[in-house]
């Protein structure tokens, strides 16, 4: 088939196979098969004295990415705030039913900011050496740590750590105060005295969780009831998804909640109206529709209704820019923790004490010392000194994640179907259980209670 | 063995010479006084078309010529006497006439051929060495021609696909012109390193992922759409591992290669064609007594008309167009030019496209400008150089859709329940959304036999597709009101330098041999820019860095991969054919531990039906064939190494957290199949059978497996862990029950299975919901209503599967019915099943009591108003009342039917159109109707554009009917 012109030319054959030789060497050796890409940071270019504070903001940020999650989430869990959006676990959570799948992200998100937190120590330690004790960045990475471990035991109602066997949530709390202690120590000889300050609150958390009130109460009244420490989020950084589930999409709203019901004008929950059932009636019937207050005119979809596209939008101002910071430790806090602790030994004296301090903090009225203890009601009967510290709590660490902690330790009766908007179960979710991840990938609680 | 395409190379190039140099010079006066001449037509024998470049000969003797660009031919210096002259041409039968020719005399001979059921002389090159004959190939291979195309409806390029053959399945996601289908081979066989097959055109890899992003949209284009299906000679669809070992790795999807029309010897032929369209948007949604309104989208103002969402009689919805509908009868026209022809060193095929298609929904739309030129020189014998072309741009108006709270539908299916102020909907479409694209192939290929033994390939060509994003919310749009504006800039250059060599022998009588080598360079290079800008001070046409706020992303990567590949085909009295070969690739993704990839086949042809001992009869053509092979997919570009991503922590402070931990070791994961089946035709070529079983194995699939959370990090790292294993026949039967001198008709059925199993996931047992151990790939897992009758009762639900999210079953029907040669009735279906689909739509629109079917108003006024809810039954309360529903209830079967294409076309008497050689008239349809089920807009939609693995309907637009109207003419 060949044309008759043609030559049998072996020499030819001889060098075109000489030349696929050359070729496939060529290829695979000559080539530079490297990726190219001048965006990514590989591991040992960061082990530089000069990017420490650089790795320390990464464990912040690890931090920051996980707090407005569970300011989030945890207000659609409680009573902080009615979901009132479209997302399919809008009407779950706000039944109270939380699962092991939902919990996945919390818990790698919280074991990860403390892991980072661990890994910048090691490579702090790594480059530093010695001065690393002496560095505010190593207190500060502590800090973050024991916080995260904090996280992990308010939040969960059980914990594991190293892929090991399920211990209490108490392990969590016994883990923050060994990092808030060497953040103490290191904030301590670097002069970081903020970092310090916040450990010492963040010890007080990790005491009421481990029910020492002693040492709770001492570590307190190391912060000064105007301190606060937050995570921080910013516009382009990092954005407060509370803001962004209230302000931009309308996910989540204040009406229907204690703040709207109860507490209107409690300057710690400050809310705004964008849209006004045009039903008065209580509950008002949905399909009679909102009406805009022209408030919120031009603030997305949550202008008047939530995404739901049925619930009037009551919206959260605590929170008013994408970049607002969350409270993570207060000295308010620990006021209430002081508190707390009196109404436990039943001073009620000092209990009244602290609550005002708390109340003058924010320019409102001081309250008359209760006559008795009397015990927790949903709702909010406020004339007792359970009642009143469920307000104050409630009212002074509104969605910044903390409600869920209170309504579990306290067993409070919210979690008895409890219900904001539709019907609640009973019981409500009280803590988040350890999710079907780790229960697949750790073969020492795979037959425990919490994964069978 | 003879690779008849090589072979054919300098042989054609040849007697292309030879004739050209008679039919344009005239010459050859002096050899041979006494010479007669030939001369005559080829075309073909249903269409009467002209078929350029079949082969004219005189067997034994050296004179023959091909066909010009018009389907004429001439053969010069033939003695005189009797002469069978006999005609080729690669996909049609052979066929003979006898001339007799006077001394200096002419003699006519025209011809008349038929397509081959089974071309088994035609030649393959998608998956081979070089070119093949059929004949030689152990493997399923899928052929699509040019007249195909010209009889389909067609939109986008997944409408030349669909139906005519087995193992692809192409699904339309979106009604909004730009957007392109989703092609899969064979299904899915990769966990996550992607399933979207390899594209080349004219021997060029091209951009294969999404062109940019549109979130607003939602939906994405595709480079495989910026090619003009005019400039389409063929396409080659090889699907499976068995087929694709020689691509190495990232072939393991398949590999679809498109060939553009070439020119051929001739005065220059011109082809002119218009098309005029229209799109219609049919009724959406629950039927028309419940929801005469079409979700308020096919009627947005009638006072007479019920409103679903109120219970009242009378729609007003604020911001309905005047024609009181959100559709508009869309028009698209599209224009067409090519010429093609050439000399005796050179020839040419030039085209452009201009096309102008309006969505229907104003302002949606996309227009259209490819030109095309691909030039061929044979400037010594046995030496083809090809340059190809092609420069296409396209620009396309989206509007804001799918998953988008500013969306189009979810703020009208939602009436009063959704977000625009006042439910003025046309708000949202202030919202600008552009993609401007841009593409670039040029290809040389070069083809060299410097004899008899040797043949050469060399392709070198570049892709370069850039994509210009832009979502625009001017000053004073509703839901920002001091504006935002985001930018996506894409920049993708494809390299491609493929080299192959063949050494053709036969080592002894009856044995031949064909060692084939070569090798493979490719680089891809990915650049983006990403901009957002907000808060302007003021209205116009804002840009980044008016505003207040803006922000830049810059994304560059540079991916290369080498291989290179030997192999051997033996054939044994051109009956049986065996062949062997490895391909060896090294790729810059994988871990410094891993080296190098191996991936083998070996294929075994045999044509039974050319032995002695088989009977002659009905049967004609037989072949067995089978097909073991491997190739892979890569991981992606960082995925082996240790790296940290820059990120800003606190009030903007510089910060680095973990990206990904990195393995050393990590490899492509691996995908072998093993495929048999047999081809055969029946009854001179009247019934023809294809059926093919495979099994592939992706053995090292890609899979993240992270520690168990409590240890640190959630990073999950990338390991060769997983396993998938896919399965299923493809069959084809094609039969011409009717064929006279002045009707054929021709009826093709076929129908392919496909299912898998995920048997391996390491140490997890899921990848997310829609990846489970020992499930199907890609799957909706989701809550199951487990008390469905019980009276008076809430849900209960629990977690489990509920089905595939793509089909196991596809079965095509086409037929084509040929009157007078000059009528043709084109018609193809296709019916899809064995998958569910989400409707998104309808469990959010009961969740704000606005979905009008299933008997959900009369059940929410039971529920909502004074009626007994004890009277319910789960299911009702389920389906229903919104804070009960749930996305598993209203996931459904999304089996359906639907006439693909239907065309009817006319070739105009000669003469009717003065100058011209020929014209035909026609007419086509497109999604002309749809049998199913399922209970939203169209069980192919789809939120998230071709890329996406999980289907889901989510307020994206359906699929338009479609007619049109074409005219062209050859001069």
């Amino acid at each position: 088939m060949w044309g008759p012109e043609m030559m049998k030319t072996n020499r030819k054959g001889a060098v075109a196979g000489m030349a696929a030789k050359v070729l496939g060497v060529v290829i695979l050796s000559g080539c530079d098969l490297e990726v190219l890409n001048p965006g990514r940071i590989l591991d040992e270019d960061l082990n530089t004295r000069e990017l420490m504070p650089i790795v320390v903001s990464g464990a912040s940020a690890e931090f920051n990415d996980v707090v407005d999650n569970y300011a989030f989430t945890g207000a659609r869990l409680t009573d902080d705030l009615a979901g009132t959006g479209s997302y399919f676990t809008t009407g779950k959570f706000r039944r109270g039913v939380f699962d092991n799948e939902d919990s996945d992200f919390f818990w790698e998100q919280t074991h990860e900011a403390a892991w980072a937190a661990g890994e910048a120590w090691e490579r702090l330690q790594g480059v530093l050496e010695g001065e690393a004790n002496g560095f505010d960045g190593s207190a500060r990475v502590f800090l973050l740590m024991g916080l995260a471990h904090r996280l992990l035991g308010e939040n969960f109602c059980d914990v594991v750590y190293d892929i090991g066997p399920l211990q209490p949530r108490e392990a969590a709390f016994d883990s923050a105060v060994v990092a808030l202690n060497q953040a103490v120590t290191i904030g301590m000889a670097s002069g970081a005295n903020d970092f310090v300050t916040a450990a010492h609150g963040g010890l007080a958390q990790a005491y009421v969780g481990l029910g020492q009130w002693s040492a709770a109460t001492e570590a307190a009244a190391r912060v000064p009831t105007d301190f606060e420490h937050k995570a921080i989020y910013h516009i382009t950084a990092n954005n407060n998804e509370i803001w962004d589930e209230s302000w931009r999409r309308a996910e989540v709203g204040v009406w229907a909640t204690p703040v709207q019901a109860a507490f209107d004008g409690d300057p710690r929950a400050s809310y705004t109206i964008c849209g006004e059932w045009n039903d008065p009636n209580r509950p008002p019937d949905p399909d009679l529709g909102v009406t805009p207050t022209g408030t919120c005119a031009g603030q997305g979809s949550g202008a008047h209704q939530g995404a739901d596209g049925l619930t009037a939008h009551y919206r959260q101002d605590k929170y008013p820019e994408a970049g607002s910071d969350i409270p993570v430790v207060t000295g308010t806090e620990m006021r209430l923790i002081e508190a707390e602790a009196a109404l436990l030994g039943g001073d009620l004296g000092t209990f009244t004490k602290m609550i005002n301090e708390v109340r003058a903090f924010y320019g409102i009225e001081p309250i008359e010392a209760p006559a008795s203890a009397g015990a927790l009601e949903f709702p909010n009967a406020q004339d007792d000194a359970w009642s009143i510290l469920d307000r104050e709590r409630y009212l002074t660490m509104w969605i910044e994640g903390r409600r869920l902690w209170d309504l579990h330790r306290w067993q409070h009766p919210f979690l008895n179907g409890g219900t904001l908007i539709g019907p609640g179960a009973t019981p409500r979710i009280s803590c988040m259980p350890i999710p079907e991840l780790e229960c697949t990938l750790n073969p020492e609680i795979q037959n425990s209670s919490v994964c069978t | 063995m003879r690779l008849l395409g090589f072979a054919n190379v300098p042989r054609l190039a040849g007697l292309t010479a030879a004739f050209s140099f008679a039919f344009i010079g005239g010459g050859g006066e002096g050899v041979a006084a006494q010479a007669g001449t030939v001369v005559g037509s080829v075309r073909d024998a249903v269409s009467q078309a002209p078929l350029p470049g079949a082969q004219v000969s005189i067997p034994g003797t050296e004179l023959g010529g091909l066909a010009n660009n018009v389907g004429r031919y001439l053969v010069l210096n033939v003695p005189p006497g009797q002469h069978t002259v006999r005609v080729d041409l690669i996909g049609y039968g052979s066929q003979e006439l006898t001339v007799t020719i006077a001394a200096g005399g002419a003699a006519t001979a025209d011809f008349s051929i038929r397509q081959e059921a089974l071309a088994l002389e035609g030649v393959v090159v998608t998956g081979t060495a070089g070119q093949a004959r059929r004949r030689e190939v152990g493997n399923a291979i899928s052929q699509i021609g040019s007249e195909d195309i010209q009889l389909t409806a067609i939109t986008d390029m997944g409408d030349v696909l669909q139906g005519r053959t087995t193992g692809i399945q192409v699904n339309d996601h979106s009604g909004q012109v730009g957007a392109a289908s989703q092609i899969r081979l064979r299904g899915n066989n990769s966990l996550t390193a992607g399933n979207n097959p390899l594209i080349y055109v004219d021997g060029v890899r091209i951009e294969g992922s999404p062109l940019g992003t549109d979130d607003e949209g939602a939906q994405t284009p595709s480079a495989l759409d910026m090619i003009n299906p005019n400039d389409i000679d063929r396409m080659e669809v090889i699907k499976g591992p068995a087929a694709t070992t020689l691509y190495g790795t990232e072939a393991s999807g398949g590999v679809i290669q498109i060939f553009t029309k070439r020119g051929v010897a001739g005065a220059p032929a011109w082809n002119f064609s218009m098309e005029q369209g229209v799109s219609v948007m049919p009724h959406q949604g629950p039927s028309a007594d419940v929801n005469p309104s079409g979700l308020f989208l096919n009627t947005c103002r009638d006072p007479g008309i019920l409103n679903h969402a109120t219970g009242e009689i009378g729609v007003e919805e604020p911001g309905c167009p005047e024609n009181n509908s959100w559709f508009r009868n869309a028009h698209h026209q599209v224009y067409n030019l090519s010429v093609r022809g050439g000399g005796e060193t050179a020839t040419y095929f030039v085209s452009g496209q201009y096309g102008d298609r309006k969505g229907v929904v104003d302002p949606q739309g996309a227009d259209n400008y490819n030109v095309r030129a691909n030039v061929s020189f044979q400037p010594v014998s046995g030496l083809d150089i090809r340059l190809n072309s092609h420069y296409a741009r396209r620009n396309i108006t989206w509007i804001p859709n799918g998953n988008n709270a500013s969306g189009l539908y979810l703020n009208v299916l939602r009436g009063d329940a959704g977000y625009t102020p006042g439910n003025d909907d046309s708000l949202v479409l202030e919202n600008d959304i552009f993609s401007h694209l841009d593409q670039y192939i040029t290809g040389l290929a070069v083809y060299w036999s410097p004899n008899s033994l040797f043949s050469h390939r060399l392709n070198v060509g570049i892709d370069y597709t850039s994509s210009d994003f832009i979502d625009f919310k001017g000053w004073g749009f509703y839901e920002e009101a001091t504006g935002d504006r985001e930018i996506d800039q894409t920049f993708d250059r494809n390299l491609t330098f493929d080299y192959s060599g063949t050494f053709d022998y036969d080592p002894f009588s009856g044995i031949s041999s064909s060692f084939s080598w070569g090798g493979q360079v490719y680089e891809e290079f990915s650049y983006g820019l990403n901009g957002f800008d907000e808060l302007f001070a003021g209205p116009g046409e804002q840009v980044l860095g008016d505003g207040n706020n803006p922000q830049v992303f810059e994304n560059r990567v540079t991916v290369r991969s080498g291989g290179f590949f030997v192999q051997e085909v033996l054939g044994f009295q051109d009956k049986l054919f065996l062949t062997g070969g490895v391909r060896w690739d090294g790729f810059s993704t994988f871990g410094e531990g891993f080296g190098i990839a191996a991936y083998p086949k070996f294929q075994a042809s045999y044509l039974i039906s050319d032995e002695d001992w088989f009977p002659v009869g009905w049967a004609e053509t037989f072949k067995l064939r089978a097909a073991w092979g491997e190739s892979g997919k890569a991981p992606g570009a960082f995925d082996a190494k240790r790296t940290y991503e820059a990120t800003s922590a606190d009030e903007q402070v510089p910060a680095v957290v973990i990206a990904n931990l990195g393995n050393a070791d990590l490899g492509p994961e691996v995908s072998s199949e093993i495929e048999y089946g047999v081809d055969a035709s029946f009854f001179d070529g009247r019934v023809s059978v294809e059926f093919t079983r495979f099994d592939q194995t992706t053995r090292d699939a890609l899979i993240g497996v992270q520690e168990a959370p409590s240890g640190g990090t959630e990073e999950a790292t990338l390991y060769n862990l997983g396993e998938v294993k896919n399965w299923g026949i493809e069959s084809v039967v094609n039969f011409v029950p009717v064929r006279t001198d002045d009707l054929e008709w021709h009826v093709g059925v076929n129908l392919t299975t496909n299912d898998s199993e995920i048997t391996d996931l390491g140490p997890l047992e899921d990848l997310g919901t829609t990846r489970q151990l020992g499930y199907p790939l890609w799957i909706q897992w989701d809550d199951i209503l487990q008390n469905p009758d019980a009276v008076g009762e809430l849900p209960e639900y629990e977690k489990g599967y509920i089905g595939n999210l793509f089909p196991t079953q596809t079965v095509g029907l086409n037929t084509r019915l040929t009157l007078w040669h000059s009528l043709t009735v084109d018609v193809v279906g296709e019916s899809q099943s064995g998958m569910v689909r989400p409707i998104g739509i309808a469990y959010q629109n009961v969740r704000r009591r606005v979905w009008p079917g299933d008997g959900c108003p009369g059940i929410q006024d039971i529920w909502y108003k004074d009626g007994d809810r004890s009277t319910l039954t789960a299911a009702e309360v389920a389906r229903c009342i919104g804070p009960y529903s749930d996305q598993g209830v209203w996931t459904d079967p999304a089996d359906f039917f639907k006439i693909r294409s239907a065309s009817i076309t006319y070739r105009l008497p000669e003469g009717l159109v003065p100058g011209a050689r020929s014209a035909q008239v026609g007419i086509s349809g497109k999604n002309l109707w749809t049998r199913t089920d399922y209970r939203g807009l169209d069980p192919e939609a789809n939120d998230n554009g071709f890329g996406d693995a999980t289907p889901n309907e989510y307020y994206n637009m359906a699929p338009p009917r479609v007619f049109i109207l074409n005219f062209s003419v050859n001069f």
